[in-house]
């Protein structure tokens, strides 16, 4: 659920769904972070607009939904969560597509030879926005 | 995704109200939060900070947040594979 909603429930003493914990898969050409539909319908979290998105199969309208993302939730440290406003779409094999409104708040460093990859967001600062 | 009513009335209100928006606002992101009787509009310059405005000041009524610009902007995702065509 976005923070702010959690405050507000807190406020007004309803109950807050549990946290959702998915996969997701960096795509470094995606303009915006896209969920699974289940997902937002899981949160309950109330559609805020309408995004006019082109893919390979055309072009389609999709809601936007504000959520609060944790990545890496099982590290001992993880990074700071973000506010994002998100499409919801029926996306196959992951439950989210990281876009470039996630990758630009950090670094992302590709070993080649290693095939592998360090990707570092900000740690310890409130507020972080993925606008 | 079934349409939402509540988001369809808030787009056709900001639809009607953009030209005028355009004149002082082009660029900022509105908040426009629903009501029976004309929706207030507040504007900001990120969408993060009307999204929390809305949040704050929408007090479990629905709210819309977007961007006053003259064409809305198409968000690219290419390599998407889309499970519903609908």
């Amino acid at each position: 659920m976005p923070r702010y909603e959690v405050e507000q429930f807190h406020e007004e003493a309803k109950e807050v769904p549990l946290p959702r914990r998915g996969v997701g898969r960096i795509d470094s050409a995606a303009d915006v972070s896209c969920v699974k539909v289940e997902i937002v319908e899981y949160l309950r979290v109330p559609q805020i607009g309408t995004q006019l998105v082109n893919t390979a199969a055309g072009s389609v309208q999709r809601g936007v939904y504000p959520i609060t993302v944790t990545m890496g939730w099982n590290s001992a440290s993880p990074p700071d969560a973000i506010d994002l406003q998100v499409i919801a779409m029926g996306i196959r094999d992951v439950d989210m597509l990281v876009g470039r409104d996630v990758l630009r708040l950090g670094e992302f460093v590709w070993y080649g030879p290693d095939a592998r990859f360090e990707w570092v967001l900000p740690r310890g600062r409130s507020g972080a926005s993925g606008s | 995704m079934v349409p939402d009513p509540v988001i369809g009335r808030l787009e056709a209100s900001f639809e009607r109200r953009r030209a005028k928006m355009l004149r002082d606002h082009e660029g900022e992101w509105a908040l426009m939060i629903y009501r029976r009787v004309g929706e207030p509009t507040s504007f900001f310059d990120t969408q993060s900070e009307a999204v929390r405005a809305g949040f704050r000041r929408a007090r479990g009524q629905r709210f819309l947040v977007k961007q006053v610009l003259q064409q809305d902007r198409e968000i690219f995702i290419p390599w998407l594979q889309l499970v519903d065509q609908s």
